[in-house]
């Protein structure tokens, strides 16, 4: 695939978020893909903000490793993007003639282009150097002028018609100024991107591109599914989950609701689950620690339900505005008691859609807690993409049939009142499930240990039984074939888990393109893990490796915890198995910072040669 | 149905005398006026002495944890309007950890039943003061000279927070607690029943409330005549205080159908 990565920085006021909006959308009229991931720093409103937008003739599902073209109306704190922002020696700079000075200790780039993008605004009488620039870029990439005035005018459409007209005619010194000084960028970087505009894009005729990004599609695929309750509490980067879901659930027929905090959202999640109406609640780190002891109760009382968490840098507030996968702990081990529960990662924006669809049955069937990880890389980039197909997902619930649940000679209250047994030992582990308005089904939900009647019981007996039902109606889970997406065969497994999957699959294709041929994993079902499915994928492979983005190697030492040596897993028998191969190796680093391909090939490559050196000796 | 039948069986675990056996019979014959079909009414506790209730009753039960009853409730009433929704719980559940979500439920105004059995301590941890504990109460060992802190006004609180329907009860007075809770069901809007509910085990000196409790039918619909009452109450009137009904949430508005969800992704 041929791409090109974009980087627009300024301070607050300079609009380079709007910029990259832009650019993206006018890429997406154009039949090109892309991502778009904006920074912030803490400033509610201004300060330093800055974008990445990298395009591509196919799919753009990561933001890649180089920086070609960086853009600057504003150097000012500039370094504090400095580390998200890759520039190097290859970059071309293009900076506004009043951007200020460049900060010293940054690689010199290739070629520094100096226009005057607010001066040519101000011949106009406008601010907006933004939209020269964006002109200018966008036409230097192929973009067609009327789109490039058509992507103006989305973007202020809720603007007065003379501002629209003044940016349009801004826009139109950006075309021009591109006729005149052209951006000194290789042609290979063109070629590609200007072979799949409109005139050759067949596929803008028959569907439309959309433009999402991974919160928005987590509130999709939920509603898709069936949630029709939802409780909010703000926090970044989770809130626009939330947003989106109160801008449609009405029309669906369902509720949202504001909590006073975390703890009141994720019991009104329950409330509703225990309603028998699909429920779920969004949050981020701080919130998912806030909510740990209700998911205990839902849990126990096998009420549905569906906490996302849009993870961030933690501990504590962290770092809100940006990416981690460092509440893989917490939403593995977070709960109080032998609580079994199912974690899931979504493995790309676009699947954000379809693991929270899954998450919604897999909660309603099973009638326990489905935690749903995504990250902020994955929550608030925009990405180009084809249309989604509808998923298969929905909220069933096993409901009871009354007069089957009745056991009148087992009632503990004597034969002659029949009770219906809410939480029935069953095979599977999972009991038909009454509804509050059903006659005959009446039990009292409960967080207290209780027998198979829901009558509270601190009985040996009954603790042992009441667990292991919740644990067993987990079981058949790992028999499911979305528990992860396997790619390709090779020496080498990488395992990842969430967004890093997307960058570990550009990763294998740098290396193929090397000629090493890896396997790549990217977990969905987190808890409970098959086990045998990844030791058979181990043993297929002579090294693993396991990468993910925080600091202490969370998921790895998960992995570790479990005895693969002694994990059955058919269609091997244990004597066949080399043990040898169900070691791996881990690269764990904490966020902010992206993951990049080229960091993961250094580290495939760097466990390739290691496995040479050791062979050498023998 | 008659009120007795709306007991489920299960033998409560309270201690002999205490209230909260007289706040069950006040609910059985309330459902028992109401003519409440058991299926259609769900009682929703936090944790607590007075929230083992829920599993007393024949009807739908969700007993949850410490100080949330309020939040489950909300959301099972805004995802059933079809339901009759009634949480409970005591003092400590309802007023300390779960303090904010009283204030929010007064102002919030669900169509939902709060009924706080306050016996004025921690029962089931054996006696530690609560937020409506005398100041000098002296009983406690985690707190030896007293809570020394101004107890908690149930009422006035919630008429401040926004209560639409606020009434205090009397476990020494079933019958004329029944009438109050069938009130409040009826009542359109958030409906706040304090209940004094003795505790012989940790507060004995409660059985003087028979003597003190007295009825104040104000039943006004003014929160300043309301609010004048409340100050000056001494705690143990009992009646209906306050009944002002106001639209209830959530507000249901005319949406749009069908709606293509996925019309907003299309470039």
């Amino acid at each position: 695939m041929s791409s090109l990565t974009l980087a627009m920085v300024g301070s607050g006021g300079t609009g380079v978020v709007a910029l990259g909006e832009m650019l993206l959308w006018a890429a997406a009229k154009q039949g090109l893909y892309g991502m778009l991931r904006k920074t912030f720093g803490p400033q509610i409103r201004g300060g330093e903000s800055a974008a990445i937008v990298r395009l591509g003739s196919e799919v753009v599902a990561n933001l890649g490793s180089d920086l070609e073209l960086l853009m600057v109306l504003d150097w000012n704190n500039f370094q504090r993007f400095a580390d998200e922002i890759p520039l190097t020696e290859n970059t071309v700079l293009i900076q506004d003639l009043q951007a200020g000075e460049r900060p010293p200790n940054l690689p010199e780039p290739r070629q520094t282009l100096t226009l005057d993008f607010l001066g040519l605004a101000k011949s106009l009488g406008s601010n907006h150097s933004n939209i020269v620039l964006l002109a200018y870029v966008a036409s230097w990439l192929g973009c067609q002028p009327e789109v490039i005035e058509a992507a103006v005018r989305h973007r202020l459409k809720a603007h007065e018609q003379a501002t629209v007209e003044l940016a349009v005619a801004v826009a139109s010194l950006g075309l021009k100024l591109s006729h005149d000084q052209t951006i000194p960028l290789q042609a290979p970087l063109q070629a590609p991107l200007q072979a799949v505009t409109p005139s050759s894009a067949k596929t803008l005729n028959s569907e439309k591109l959309w433009l999402a990004n991974g919160n928005q599609l987590i509130g999709l695929g939920a509603l898709e599914a069936g949630i029709r309750f939802v409780a909010a509490y703000p926090i970044t980067p989770a809130s626009d989950v939330l947003e989106w879901i109160a801008g449609q659930i009405e029309t669906v027929g369902g509720h949202l609701v504001q909590a006073e905090d975390e703890l009141a959202a994720v019991n009104m999640a329950i409330g509703a689950g225990f309603g028998g109406v699909p429920a779920m609640t969004a949050t981020s780190g701080p919130g998912l620690a806030l909510m740990t002891e209700a998911m205990g109760l839902a849990v126990a009382s096998e009420t549905p339900l569906v906490v996302v968490d849009v993870m961030r840098g933690g501990p504590s507030t962290g770092i809100p505005t940006k990416s981690e996968q460092s509440d893989f702990n917490l939403a593995v081990y977070g709960l109080h008691g032998d609580a079994p529960h199912v974690v899931l990662s979504a493995l790309s924006v676009a699947d954000c859609h379809f693991t929270a669809g899954w998450a919604t049955q897999i909660a309603s069937e099973r009638q326990t807690l489905v935690i749903l990880l995504s990250d902020q890389f994955l929550g608030q980039s925009s990405q180009i993409m084809p249309p989604l197909a509808k998923t298969d997902f929905s909220a069933h619930i096993n409901e009871a049939h009354i007069n089957q649940a009745q056991m009148a000679d087992e009632s503990p209250d004597g034969p002659q009142q029949s009770r219906y047994f809410r939480y029935l030992d069953t095979d599977s582990g999972i009991s038909p499930l009454a509804l509050p308005g059903q006659p005959g089904g009446m039990f009292t939900a409960d967080g207290l240990e209780h027998n198979a009647a829901a009558i509270p019981s601190p009985k040996a007996g009954d603790h042992q039984q009441q667990l292991a039902k919740r644990l067993r109606k987990l079981d058949s889970l790992v028999d499911t074939d979305h528990w992860a997406e396997l790619q390709g065969q090779g020496a080498i497994l990488l395992i990842c888990w969430g967004s890093l999957y997307q960058v570990s699959l550009e990763a294998q294709a740098q290396l193929r393109k090397k000629g090493i041929e890896i396997a790549v994993m990217g977990v969905r079902l987190l808890s409970p893990l098959p086990l045998q499915k990844i030791q058979q994928a181990m043993q297929q492979a002579e090294k693993t490796l396991v990468i993910e983005q925080n600091q202490q190697g969370q998921f790895a030492h998960y992995l570790r915890s479990f005895d693969l040596q002694n994990v059955n897993a058919e269609p091997f028998s244990v004597k066949h198995l080399d043990f040898k191969h169900l070691d791996f190796k881990q690269y764990c680093r904490s966020g902010p910072t992206l993951f990049t391909p080229v960091e993961i090939v250094a580290q495939v490559e760097a466990l390739i040669f290691e496995s040479k050196n050791d062979e050498g000796p023998q | 149905m008659k009120a007795k039948e709306y007991k489920s069986g299960i033998k409560p675990i309270w201690c002999p005398g205490c209230g909260h056996f007289a706040v069950l019979n006040a609910i059985t014959k309330a459902f028992a006026a109401l003519e409440q079909a058991p299926e259609n009414a769900v009682l929703v506790s936090g944790i607590g002495c007075s929230s083992r209730l829920p599993a007393y009753i024949n009807s739908y039960g969700f007993h949850g944890v410490h100080g949330r009853a309020l939040p489950v409730a909300a959301g099972l009433k805004v995802a059933r309007p079809d339901l009759n929704v009634i949480a409970m719980g005591g003092d400590g559940d309802g007023f300390s950890i779960g303090g904010n979500h009283f204030l929010h439920a007064c102002r919030r105004n669900v169509n939902i039943v709060y009924v706080v059995m306050d016996n004025e301590v921690y029962g089931m941890t054996k006696g530690q003061a609560s937020p409506t504990t005398p100041e000098n109460w002296e009983h406690s060992k985690l707190t030896p000279h007293g809570p020394e802190v101004r107890p908690f006004q149930p009422c006035a609180i919630a008429l401040a927070a926004g209560a639409s329907f606020i009434a205090r009860g009397y476990s020494g007075d079933p019958n004329g607690l029944a009438r109050i809770l069938f009130e409040a069901v009826e009542h359109p809007g958030f409906a706040f029943v304090h209940v004094l509910s003795q505790c012989p085990t940790f507060c004995p000196e409660q059985v003087q409330w028979k003597q003190s409790v007295h009825l104040e039918d104000v039943s006004t619909n003014d929160p300043v005549q309301a609010a004048a009452f409340l100050h000056a109450d001494d705690g143990l009137a009992k009646g209906i205080f306050y009944q002002n009904p106001r639209p209830i949430w959530p507000v249901e508005h005319h949406t749009t159908q069908p709606v293509n969800l996925r019309k907003g992704f299309e470039i």
